[in-house]
């Protein structure tokens, strides 16, 4: 009577799917808690990092030059100078420091004329400009920088000593050779497996200890057992069951974190499309290792609750697990990458969490590393059924006293 | 008749926790909790289980229902050993308990249509039976609603329709009317009338008197794990168990002995302590 497998299932589903409290918590919560938290990761950083696209810099200067008043003129600079007297300088610094306003700039009296006696032989020190500005203003940091390009360019062009990173060999300015989305790749590889593998166990515990220790604890296991379905059958029907529903979790979860990377990019003002940096195997496989976790912390957890008397007590079980999830999910930092060897990728939930951060690392992919994680997740899977179904199967189950 | 249970030398123990040794102030970690028990019981026929508190009746019926395995002994159910062929056993016998519930989350309609499906029963079948069995405990009314939400009778005739959804050849029942109102517990005695007439066979465990007396055909009295009597009340009641009876003997009126003596007469012989 394999249709028993699907009519236990059924039950289950149903079961999860009447109660709405307990659905909200396994399939949409992960998910939207990761979306809540990367979306608004992701528009913090950009609200904390950028500057409206109208804003006029303030640059206030005492004694500026002509020479350098005409370099900071062009409007696309949108440079807002602010001319200053000497006795008002400490009080523009207090007004920097409270975060008021952007830059001050002092030149010594007769800029102009001091840089053109300069010799370079005598005693004198060079005349100085003081650039003030406040890193923790935005504001204040990015006309800091423009300024200081600005100084910085007018003074090579004086000197006409040597350049640096001039633009005729790098003709779109840029001598990074990391790419956006190889650095994006990086922090999401570290971010992203911990998170995933915290929510998926985090759905499973919130159904699995209720579907199996709740059912003892009210005794409608019982009910269950005196019928001719297969111990076998009853326990692979739960575990689908509720599996079902922390798959749709992680899907969500999965969903989520997509939908929430064009906000964490653009905070982190990169330039990299998610669609473009994985391809379908990327999915393809971060898609089989999240059923096989999935299936892991499933039956897992039904095991672990199968042995407790009440859902309070299977909570109790499998709070301290949860310790081990974690630590598990962080094992790409723990390694300081993902190694190379096949041995870590037979240590359920490691391997996931390694997998994971190699899916979305801009590295290539030791794919038979991950079909190892997958396959060891589903062998687990299958012995942890057979075991579930050997506690149906002794009296313990219900009549332990 | 026919014989449709056979239970021989049945044995169970229990290991027992430490905590559990010293409540019950054992010598050893473990309990005899069924003493080598043999009994038969016949088509159409009621037969009680009678016994005090930890008697072991309740661990019977479990072993009959195929819920835990005796450590020696069998027990044959309609020709099927609850040992070797638990799965066929399960789909002959009906076990109705306080200890099994029906899920408060579902509707008894539902939960008809699941344990329905778990013992193989094809749809158009359990329709029918369905339609039937709901309208005699009128299910009817509350088939809709949630089991939570229903009243103890409400849940108790439920739970009746459910367990007999396989149309079970023996029907157990372990204490079926404990902690229940006079009410509801009328529904379950309303039941068994009805099983009786329709000529099923039926194991009963209560502890109340006239339950038996008016019920059972025949009574199996069970002190500390073992079978001390068992026989029909008509037999129970005439001096066969004087062996046991030793001093008591000349006091007890067979013709008036209702079960209450009887069982009173047994337990004292037995246990030598004087209730
Ligand atoms: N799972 C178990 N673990 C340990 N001891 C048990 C277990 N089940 C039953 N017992 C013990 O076995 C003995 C017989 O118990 P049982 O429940 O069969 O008695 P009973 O006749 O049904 O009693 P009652 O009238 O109270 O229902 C008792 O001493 C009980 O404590
Ligand atoms: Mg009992």
């Amino acid at each position: 009577m394999r249709n028993n497998v699907l009519t236990v299932m059924k039950k289950e589903c149903a079961r999860i799917i009447g109660d709405k409290k307990l659905f909200f918590t396994t399939v949409l919560l992960p998910g939207l808690m990761l979306f809540i938290m990367y979306f608004f990761m992701g528009t913090f950083m950009a609200a904390m990092f950028t500057v409206d696209d109208d804003y006029m810099y303030q640059i206030h200067t005492v004694n500026l030059p002509d020479s350098i008043a005409e370099i900071m003129q062009p409007e696309e600079l949108r440079l807002e100078i602010l001319p200053t007297q000497p006795h008002e300088i400490e009080e523009v610094k207090a007004r920097i420091e409270n975060r008021e306003t952007d830059v001050l700039l002092i030149f010594p009296e007769n800029f102009d004329e001091l840089v053109a006696n300069f010799h370079r032989d005598a005693d004198i020190p060079a005349p100085n400009i003081q650039v003030w500005s406040n890193m923790t203003r935005t504001e204040s940091g990015e006309a800091g920088g423009i300024v200081m390009q600005l100084l910085n360019a007018y003074h090579f062009e004086l000197t006409h000593i040597f350049r640096i990173n001039a633009p005729e060999y790098a003709p779109d300015g840029r001598y990074d050779l990391a790419t956006d989305a190889d650095l994006f790749a990086m922090i999401i590889g570290m971010m992203i497996p911990m998170l995933f593998i915290i929510f998926i166990y985090n759905g499973c515990m919130s159904i699995a200890p209720e579907s199996i220790a709740g059912e003892k604890e009210r005794g409608t296991l019982g009910s269950i057992l005196v019928t001719p379905a297969r111990r076998r059958d009853i326990a692979l029907g739960k575990i689908l069951g509720i599996a079902v529903f922390a798959l749709m979790g992680a899907a969500v979860s999965i969903f989520a974190v997509l939908l929430s990377m064009p906000a964490l990019l653009a905070g982190m003002e990169m330039e990299a499309s998610v669609w473009e940096m994985y391809s379908l195997l990327d999915f393809a496989l971060l898609f089989f290792v999240a059923i096989s976790t999935t299936l892991v912390a499933v039956s897992l957890l039904s095991v672990l609750s199968a042995y407790a008397k009440s859902v309070k007590e299977a909570m109790s079980y499998a709070a301290p697990t949860m310790i081990l999830v974690v630590l598990a999910g962080t094992s790409g930092l723990i390694f300081g990458g993902v190694p190379e060897g096949a041995g870590v990728f037979f240590i359920p939930i490691v391997n996931s969490s390694l997998s994971i951060t190699a899916i979305f690392s801009a590295d290539a992919i030791n794919v038979p590393n991950v079909l190892i994680t997958i396959a060891t997740n589903f062998a687990l899977t299958v012995t942890l059924t057979l075991i579930l179904a050997k506690i149906f199967s002794s009296e313990r189950i219900i009549f332990d006293k | 008749m026919k014989e449709v249970l056979n239970v021989q030398n049945l044995h169970k123990t229990f290991k027992l926790s430490k905590k559990q040794q010293q409540l019950k102030k054992l010598p050893k970690p473990i309990i005899t909790a069924v003493d080598n028990v043999s009994f038969k019981s016949y088509e159409g026929e009621v037969f009680g289980l009678l016994g005090p508190n930890g008697a072991g009746k309740t661990t019977i019926m479990r072993i009959l229902a195929t819920l835990i395995n005796p450590d020696s002994g069998d027990a044959i159910v309609d020709g099927c050993s609850v040992k070797t062929d638990a799965q066929t056993v399960r789909q002959k016998v009906g076990f109705l308990t306080n200890e099994l519930k029906l899920d408060d989350f579902f509707t008894p309609n539902y939960l008809f249509d699941f344990f329905a499906e778990l013992h193989g029963i094809p749809k158009d079948k359990s329709a029918a039976r369905k339609q039937e069995l709901f309208a005699t405990f009128g299910v009817d009314n509350f088939a809709e609603v949630k089991v939570g939400q229903l009243s103890q009778g409400m849940r108790q005739k439920a739970s009746l329709a459910v367990s007999i959804v396989h149309d079970p050849k023996i029907i157990i029942f372990d204490e079926p009317t404990n902690g229940l109102d006079v009410i509801t517990a009328k529904v379950v005695t309303d039941f068994l009338v009805r099983l009786k007439n329709e000529g099923k066979s039926i194991i009963l465990s209560t502890h109340i008197f006239g339950l038996l007396e008016n019920l059972c055909d025949r009574i199996g009295i069970i002190i500390e794990g073992k079978m001390v009597a068992c026989d029909t009340l008509a037999s129970l009641a005439r001096s066969e168990h004087h062996e046991h009876a030793r001093d008591s003997a000349h006091s007890f009126k067979t013709e008036s002995g209702s079960l209450e003596k009887i069982f009173f007469e047994i337990y004292e012989a037995t246990t030598k302590e004087v209730v």
